[in-house]
């Protein structure tokens, strides 16, 4: 066959229709381009809202908008920058790149990517539509309780960030578990890990990180919507709740997320420095063991937010050391970094500027993030503008630098272009003053005592402050306009070039570009390069009418299934609408119409799996003959549901723990009357402990776990009155759920999908009915 | 993919360590609970968390580019362990 | 050069009275700290220089400054503050004398093996140095917080205003009088939402959360009036609530 017939029909199986077909897209480039587009919409919002902002901060008393309205400004900045622009951005870009860096022609789940896509775009547009209409939320983007509660955000306001964001929060998740079953399974043949390109390794961690950093904030958003539409006071101290519960939740969630955005810049730093220092990277297995430290320990400081909430100082001590600790593993990076730079030759171009844009700024933003973990220091600075300087150094220098030098490196591959510098150095240097102009100043405004969140202000050295801090701010808004050019003239009017234009050594560069629909016309396998890849020397390079990559043992990247992906669909759009449509109905309080909703998003869901292709072994050419993944004995799929399984249990730890958490921290605990479970939670532990025995589809014993958990609901009395019957109703809540969705998979779906789900639904069945028991202990102890 | 679980084994360890310690200190404090009782108690989560740390630093000694990361990253928890609740040996426990 | 010396000076008689106060390490911290703050300030007195050093020095009489203490807890930490401000100075400069070099003197550092940039860089050099600053960060906030004080007063929070209770039962509304060169206790509270309660020249934060009542030590060392303002966003009145605090000598006396 030849190159260019292989071509014609690889590209009829994969390419997406155009017109309306545009909506049924699953392919990773397009989504992954879509995801990475509408971040930068979100984040011009989000610049536009900060230069509303700078606006009003630039004079003392300024009557350019008033504190509701700047409320609102501010708070819709943090929470589009944090949720709508950094974490899709990347996402996208990890779309886009894992499978072409990894040698696989999509990612594991494509429509799963589409409906974290849709999902995203729905979300992201309540909040701004709420924005448009003036009734955006205005609690500050960490959106505290009880400030964020009914009593004190009367309004639509704090609901719309709560399930606006929740409904983001999807696309999250799926992309984590996405990104972590297809960097495991779906990569060239050989390809081991330890050989794996570091940018795979990066996103490994990170995906891990979203997986157990996400839930908390999920599960702590679902208790805050609950107290405010249903009046269960979780987080009211007056009914046995607790603020405290709510800081907790968040940053549980919050610190890990700036490490989340800061790895996936990080990885492309070691992806890019090495290319233009012409060395290998240097240090590989330090800086493998150095992401995962950084994944661990960015969990175990999110205290560090908290320092001023009376938190006992042996308390406060475990968190402000492993603050300075994750200093670490960074300065390892950067050193090897380096040691890289040394190692080689390094040649200055675009790219590197930015890199160097980076090192200044992070280390600079590094620096203050020490200072801030030591508690003094940080119950002076907490809240000021110190902090606001601080945030910004690290997620502009962490996160905004490194990205911009991934677009000059990477815009070439998507257009097939080579950058035409005519705008370039400008647009990087008018970006890096107007950013240090508008920021380096302001650790001083912090310091003199300015607080953030405020509209107005006395202090003439603070206005000299500000007004440096504005004119700063409209320059760098200058530069990102120059760099917005910059990348739009790169695209129609860059020279085209054929292949690796940087000389490159990973995979993404080993394909034609701009890339076709399948990625690589022959699937990699062990060491080859792109024209024998075109000439069809690799696996799958005989098309059979069927999108097919390779599946490969974790571990040593030996080729083990044929991975027969699902064509476009419409599929994800309808279940993203629906989704939607469950999210909108909570929002405007129709509960009535929500469960409607819910069950077409079942109903949608089942339908996903209908079809799919017959067990099967085929031949993946070079002579080698596979399973498909049906037949495998560990398909994608099964190891997504371990992977959702793991997200699912962090949620329910965090709502263990928060139930522990008010028994022994907040007021007006134990409660006058302690709501028991009564018998019918002997009933569910029996139910669970059955199906915990019986393998597979047990139908019965977890019909009547859903029966008797319905029972205990029926019975709860007084959720509204105090937090304590209201946390035993959350449980129980959960217990049911979990069963009916065995009953669920039990019913219709696969059946070792659905015997992994009976065992840890089991188990959450048997911890949800025993709690309570422990809690009244606890609580009964702390009183 | 036992590998995989050893790389990060020393961390899930000191993320316990550190959780316990955490979880034993409020809750003592809560409680109401002899300061020396207390104390004793954190050193000794600390000290299970070193020797448990230890398990995967002895596991992953024999080589590979992965064997060698996991031994870095068991030692790297190992010495987090260490560090950062190194509070409970000097600071007054509530 | 007189104006240095002077500084020095009273720098130097203030180190043997901290000796005796607070031990060695902590006035050493401090002693140190006012050579810089000295070292800062003496040459923009003395020429006159425009720039960033002038707004330091007018910033550091500032009635929100955390960087004109007026307290021992404050003073602590301004001294922390100038410590880390010049060590982070020097690591900065460091990293970027590093980077550029390497950048534009291809080769350089070829002599140097990798091994030693990344332990070297990586453990060798931070990890002391972290040790040293936390450490010492500990200690400083052992000293100051949870500690008690036989005088009590409460804070009350609420949107958006201040109330102090006295014990003698008198009430003040966002005015907060202290006794002046005395450690008193605020006991801070809250009915409605979240606030801080701030005086920068005295010392840290510490946040009014209702259900909860957080304590802080704190200590003006002379009479005078000390700004002090809601540190955490509490609604559209935050701005608004600020509150003065008046140390005097005769407190509880009038
Ligand atoms: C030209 C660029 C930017 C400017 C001029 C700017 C300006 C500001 C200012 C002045 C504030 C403080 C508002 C206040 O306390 O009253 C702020 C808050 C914040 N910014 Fe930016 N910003 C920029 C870019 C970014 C980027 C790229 C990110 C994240 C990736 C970001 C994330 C945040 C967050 C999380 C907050 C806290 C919001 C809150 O207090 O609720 N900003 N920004
Ligand atoms: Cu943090
Ligand atoms: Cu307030």
């Amino acid at each position: 066959m030849t190159p260019i017939r292989r071509h014609k029909e690889l590209d009829r199986i994969w390419r997406t229709a155009p017109g309306w077909g545009r909506l049924a897209a699953v392919n990773h480039t397009v989504i992954g381009k879509r995801f990475m587009l509408t971040a930068l919409v979100f984040f011009a919002i989000g610049g536009l809202l900060a230069m509303l902002i700078r606006i009003q901060l630039a004079s003392r008393q300024s009557e350019f908008m008033e504190p509701g309205t700047y409320a609102q400004v501010f708070t819709m900045h943090g929470t589009i920058m944090m949720f709508l622009f950094a974490i899709p951005f990347f996402e996208g870009l990890a779309m886009y790149l894992l499978p072409k860096m990894l040698g696989a022609r999509d990612m594991a789940f494509p429509r799963l990517s589409a409906y974290g896509y849709w999902c995203y775009l729905l979300g992201g547009s309540i909040l701004i539509v709420a924005l448009l209409m003036g009734a955006a939320p205005d609690a500050g983007w960490f959106m505290y309780a009880p400030l964020s509660s009914a009593t004190y955000s009367p309004g639509i306001n704090a609901d719309v960030w709560l399930l606006g964001i929740t409904f983001v929060e999807i696309s999250a998740l799926s992309a984590a578990v996405e990104m972590l079953v297809s960097i495991l399974m779906l990569r060239a043949g050989g390809m081991s890990l330890d050989r794996m390109p570091i940018f795979g390794w990066y996103m490994l961690v990170v995906a891990g990180m979203m997986l157990v950093g996400f839930p908390p904030l999920i599960l702590g958003s679902l208790l805050l919507e609950a107290e405010r539409a249903f009046g269960l006071p979780f987080f009211d101290p007056t009914r046995g709740g607790d603020p405290l519960l709510w800081q907790h939740l968040f940053w549980l969630f919050g610190h890990p997320e700036v490490y989340i955005i800061f790895l996936p810049a990080a990885g492309v730093l070691s992806t890019i420095i090495p290319v233009f220092s012409r060395h290998r990277l240097v240090g590989y297995r330090a800086i493998v063991a150095a992401i995962v430290a950084m994944g661990f320990l960015s969990f175990g400081l999110w205290v560090h937010h908290m320092y001023a909430t009376g938190i006992p100082h042996l308390s406060l001590s475990f968190f402000s050391i492993a603050s300075a600790l994750v200093a670490v593993p960074t300065a390892v990076q950067i050193f090897s970094w380096l040691a890289t730079m040394a190692a080689g030759r390094p040649r200055f171009s675009i790219p590197m500027l930015h890199v160097f844009g980076f090192m200044f700024v992070f280390v600079c933003g590094g620096l203050s993030g020490v200072m801030l973990a030591m508690v003094p220091f940080d119950l002076q600075a907490h809240d000021t503008h110190f902090v606001v300087a601080h945030l910004h150094y690290v997620l502009v220098g962490g996160f905004v630098f490194p990205m911009m030098a991934a677009a000059y490196y990477w815009l070439p591959h998507m257009t097939g272009r080579q950058p035409v510098q005519q705008l370039s150095h400008a647009a990087f240097w008018t970006i890096f003053v107007g950013f240090n102009l508008t920021f380096l100043g302001m650790h001083l405004t912090g310091l003199l005592g300015m607080t953030r969140r405020v509209h107005s202000y006395d202090d003439p050295w603070w206005e000299v402050l500000n007004f440096i801090s504005s004119m700063g701010g409209f320059v760098t808004t200058i530069g990102f306009a120059l760099l917005a050019l910059d990348l739009v003239l790169l695209m129609l009017f860059g020279r085209p070039f054929r292949r690796d234009p940087w000389r490159a050594g990973t995979l993404e560069w080993a394909m034609p570009t701009p890339p076709p629909s399948y990625n690589f016309a022959s699937v990699p396998m062990g060491d080859i390069d792109g024209p024998s890849l075109a000439a069809g020397k690799g696996l799958l390079a005989t098309p059979r009418g069927e999108m097919e990559t390779l599946g490969v043992d974790p571990l040593s990247g030996r080729p083990e299934q044929i991975v027969i992906l699902p064509k476009p669909t419409f599929l994800p759009l309808l279940t993203a609408l629906a989704t939607g449509g469950v999210f909108l109905s909570l929002l405007f309080k129709a509960y009535l119409l929500a469960p409607v909703f819910a069950v077409a998003v079942v109903a949608l869901f089942l339908r996903w799996t209908a079809a799919m292709p017959a067990p099967a072994v085929l031949d993946a050419g070079q002579g080698l003959m596979l399973p498909n993944h049906r037949a495998a004995r560990m398909p994608p799929s099964l190891l997504a549901m371990r992977f959702i399984i793991a997200a699912d249990a962090t949620a329910f730890a965090s709502l263990v723990f928060g139930a522990g958490f008010l028994a022994i921290s907040a007021p007006g605990w134990p409660p006058a009357e302690w709501p028991g479970f009564g018998w019918p939670a002997w009933v569910a532990v029996v139910g669970g402990l059955v199906a915990l025995a019986l393998p597979g589809r047990a139908l019965v014993p977890q019909l009547v776990t859903v029966a008797a958990f319905t029972a205990i609901l029926w019975r709860m009395e007084g959720v509204q009155d105090h937090a304590a019957p209201a946390a035993l109703a959350a449980l129980a809540t959960w217990g049911a759920v979990h069963a009916a969705i065995g009953v669920l998979l039990a019913g219709w779906g696969d059946r070792r999908i659905s015997a992994q789900w009976q065992r840890y639904a089991a188990l959450v069945t048997v911890v949800a009915a025993t709690f309570p028991a422990l809690l009244r202990l606890l609580a009964e102890g702390a009183a | 993919m036992r590998r995989l679980v050893l790389l990060i084994a020393g961390f899930v360890i000191w993320s316990a360590a550190f959780l316990a310690v955490y979880a034993v200190q409020a809750t003592g404090c809560a409680i109401g609970m002899e300061a020396g009782l207390l104390r004793g108690l954190l050193i000794l989560c600390v000290a299970v968390g070193l020797v448990a740390g230890a398990i995967p630093l002895w596991l992953a000694r024999r080589g590979g580019v992965l064997g060698q990361s996991a031994a870095i990253a068991a030692a790297a928890a190992m010495a987090s362990t260490l560090l950062t609740l190194s509070g409970v040996f000097w600071l007054g426990p509530c | 050069m007189q104006r240095m010396t002077r500084d020095s000076d009273e720098a130097v008689g203030r180190l043997f009275l901290d000796l005796r106060d607070d031990g060695v390490l902590f006035a050493a911290m401090r002693f140190v700290g006012d050579m810089f703050v000295g070292f800062l300030h003496a040459p923009t007195r003395r020429l006159g220089l425009a720039g960033f050093p002038i707004l330091f020095a007018a910033g550091c009489d500032r009635d929100l400054s955390v960087l004109s203490p007026a307290g021992p807890a404050a003073q602590g930490i301004a001294t922390l503050w100038w410590w880390m401000f010049w060590g982070g100075a020097a690591i900065f400069a460091l990293m970027l004398a590093l980077f550029l070099w390497l950048l534009l003197r291809p080769a350089a550092g070829r002599g140097i093996p990798a091994r030693w940039w990344i332990v070297g860089g990586g453990l060798v050099f931070p990890l002391p140095v972290l040790a040293a600053l936390t450490g010492a960060a500990l200690w400083l906030g052992e000293g100051t917080l949870g500690g008690t004080a036989s005088t009590q007063i409460e804070a009350e929070a609420r949107m958006w205003q201040w109330t102090f209770r006295y014990p003698d039962g008198s009430e003040t509304t966002d005015v907060l009088h202290l006794p002046a060169g005395r450690d008193v206790e605020i006991v801070v509270t809250s009915p409605d939402v979240i606030h801080s309660f701030w005086i920068p020249r005295l010392g840290g934060k510490i946040d009014a959360i209702p259900g909860h009542a957080n304590r802080i030590v704190l200590r003006a060392d002379a009479p005078g009036e000390y700004g002090g303002v809601c540190a955490e966003y509490c609604g559209t009145g935050h701005v608004d609530m600020s509150f003065t605090a008046v140390a005097s000598d005769d407190w509880g006396r009038e």
